[in-house]
């Protein structure tokens, strides 16, 4: 009993869900932990605290990317994300 | 409470990743749980490992004589800067001394020294794994195996991935069985069709581990991969100085120490600091002591101790080498969030905190992980063996199972060959623990390639089961005849470090005998199902 394959996305779907829960996931996880350091006075919590919520923050990102329909939405989502956080790094550091 | 289902769309996504991720990470992750499961225990193979090591062990030792007595027989009397020390325990009586001084010609050279406290003969034991000269290396081959460190540059990264991948079949696995996921922890069925008793026993066993894999997915992606996010914080929040956000962590790790600084008598001993802390945390081990900038004014010395009871139980003294006045402390149990995090972690991973019977519990959930990672192979081989695929693809599967189950059932009768080459080989002799290290990996590789000759899967497993027992017998009769501490003179004479390895080994040949008899018994009986 594998998984059926008419719920499985292939070729260039495939491709792009997989980059976007590695690739996009990592910088969003990144880009969020490091948003919300440069909002703090006191960064030394939210960097030890990075040290596990990240790996898990991004299994669910890698997870999500693949419950997503479109790989191009889930890229698109996640860029915005990305976005968001850059804007305010770059408006607080 | 009824849990809810994926749809069917996200059910078999799920599977699929699940399934897909599970046999890539399959071979590395099986090699990384075995050889971590003997990990847990190697420091306490020590004394096993080198029999120069099988001495009582001292307490109350005079570091400042012994950091003296190095400096005077080290060539030209040499100032030591930085001096690390390892204190004996119990497992390693050994005082291990590390440290690096300026020969004559202004090169930096380090010094690795195990010491007898009691004779004050010393052993150059380097601190480096690829020095050839070591004495001994065997449970270092097996714990940096645990996280590829032979492969260079990129073997711990590798090993981190597939730690974080591992997360990753862990949270699909779990929402793949969500709805089941309460009876997952009792119904163990042994019954029925391969297939069935693969899949049940997967989810069963895989359930009940799940907080123990967790753990060890989580903390082993850390502290393998912690560069990646270390690396791009520092370069976000301090342009690129990873020492700005160590120093969030600890004040005091990233401190400099000014070479030129004054030459000084201190007015509070090492000795004399040691047994203060002693007197104030008598339950407490002082593991480690760390002197910076020795015999200079601004140098520091630190001691952590630990009484492995539990995740917060480990503390840290930093003191003024000058006149012994308090730095900074991490008191146990009483530690702030930001200092007592990175413990934890350390601790979750390496099973320091509810001792021996946490580490033999530990030691059982990896291998049952392990059954883990093989059943999830049998599921995949099992339920592609039907007409719905082609012989091509049959072929294909049967193969990479094949050579998985070669792979990672030889590791048994390897890990076995390495304890006896370990005594085999003598001590005396030179390079010895390189002959060691490729005893072990030669012997795994023809044991693996020996294997693949076997085209059944009963017959393979049974056939490993075979050699590795007996290869496990003769562990403790070649202790007995190369180093004449047997069995029953190791526990009359309350040697419990050495007894313990050879009492295992034998439990575990005489255990595997008796599987691989009733195997036999069985197939006599009537004839066996054939997985293949």
């Amino acid at each position: 009993m594998p998984a059926n394959k008419k719920h499985l996305s292939s070729g260039g779907q495939r491709f792009l869900k997989i980059t976007a829960g590695i690739l996009g996931g990592f910088i969003v996880t990144i880009l969020f932990h490091n948003a919300i350091a440069v909002l703090l006075k006191d960064k030394g919590w939210l960097i030890i605290t990075s040290a596990y919520s990240s790996f898990i923050i991004w299994v669910f990102m890698i997870v999500l990317a693949f419950m997503a329909k479109s790989g191009w939405k889930i890229w698109g989502i996640y860029l915005s994300i990305a976005l968001l956080f850059g804007i305010i790094l770059y408006l607080f550091k | 409470m009824k849990l809810k289902a994926l749809k069917p769309r996200l059910f078999n996504v799920m599977f699929h990743t699940h399934t897909v991720s599970g046999i890539v990470i399959s071979f590395a992750l099986f090699v990384i749980f075995y050889a971590g499961a003997f990990s847990l225990f190697r420091h306490e193979l020590y004394q096993w490992e080198n029999p120069l090591s099988r001495f009582e062990t001292k307490k109350n030792i005079d570091y400042e004589a012994t950091i003296k007595f190095i400096e005077n027989n080290t060539k030209q009397g040499n100032a030591f800067r930085n001096i690390n020390i390892v204190t004996p325990s119990d497992a390693n009586p050994f005082i291990k001394f590390f440290s690096s001084y300026k020969d004559s010609l202004g090169k930096n050279k380090n010094i690795s020294y195990y010491i007898n406290p009691h004779t004050y003969e010393v052993y150059k034991e380097p601190n480096k794994f690829s020095n050839p000269k070591a004495l001994t290396y065997l449970a270092d081959t097996l714990y940096r195996l645990h996280y590829f460190r032979q492969i260079p540059f990129i073997g711990r990264y590798l090993s981190g991935l597939v730690a974080f991948f591992f997360l990753f079949a862990i949270v699909t696995g779990i929402l793949l069985h969500w709805k089941q996921i309460a009876n997952k922890f009792y119904n163990l069925n042994v019954k029925g069709k391969w297939k069935q008793i693969w899949t049940n026993s997967h989810t069963v066993i895989g359930t009940i581990t799940i907080p123990f894999q967790f753990i060890f997915a989580l903390t082993g992606a850390f502290l393998c991969l912690n560069i990646f996010l270390l690396a791009p914080s520092a370069y976000i929040l301090f342009d690129g100085d990873t020492n700005e956000i160590i120093k969030l962590i600890d004040a005091n790790a990233g401190k400099k120490y000014d070479k030129n600084a004054k030459d000084i008598k201190s007015t509070k001993t090492i000795n004399q600091l040691y047994s203060d802390i002693t007197e104030e945390y008598p339950n407490h081990h002082i593991n480690r002591i760390r002197i910076s900038n020795f015999g200079k004014e601004d140098g520091a010395i630190s001691f952590q101790i630990d009484d492995e009871r539990g995740l917060l139980s480990n503390g840290n003294f930093m003191y003024r080498y000058k006149d012994g006045s308090l730095i900074d402390e991490t008191i146990p149990n009483k530690k702030s969030y930001v200092k007592a995090t990175l413990g934890i972690i350390t601790k979750l991973h390496f099973g320091n905190f509810g001792g021996y019977l946490l580490r033999i519990i530990y030691f059982i959930l990896a291998l049952l992980t392990c059954y883990v990672i093989t059943s999830g192979v049998m599921i995949w081989q099992t339920a592609r063996n039907n007409s719905k695929y082609t012989d091509k693809q049959k072929r294909f599967h049967h193969r990479v199972t094949k050579f998985y189950l070669a792979f990672t059932s030889s590791l048994f009768p390897a890990v076995a060959l390495i304890f006896i080459a370990n005594k085999v080989i003598p001590m005396a002799m030179e390079f010895r623990v390189v002959y060691v290290k490729n005893t072990f990996f030669i012997g795994w590789l023809l044991f693996t390639l020996l294997g693949l000759f076997w085209n059944n899967y009963s017959k393979l497993n049974r056939n490993y089961l075979i050699i590795g027992s007996v290869l496990s017998l003769s562990i403790p009769i070649v202790n007995g005849i190369v180093t004449s501490d047997w069995l029953w003179k190791t526990l009359a004479n309350n040697q419990y470090y050495v007894f313990s390895v050879d009492f295992t080994w034998f439990l575990t040949g005489v255990f595997g005998l008796w599987i691989f008899r009733n195997l036999r018994k069985k197939q006599s009986n009537k004839k066996v199902t054939r997985l293949t």
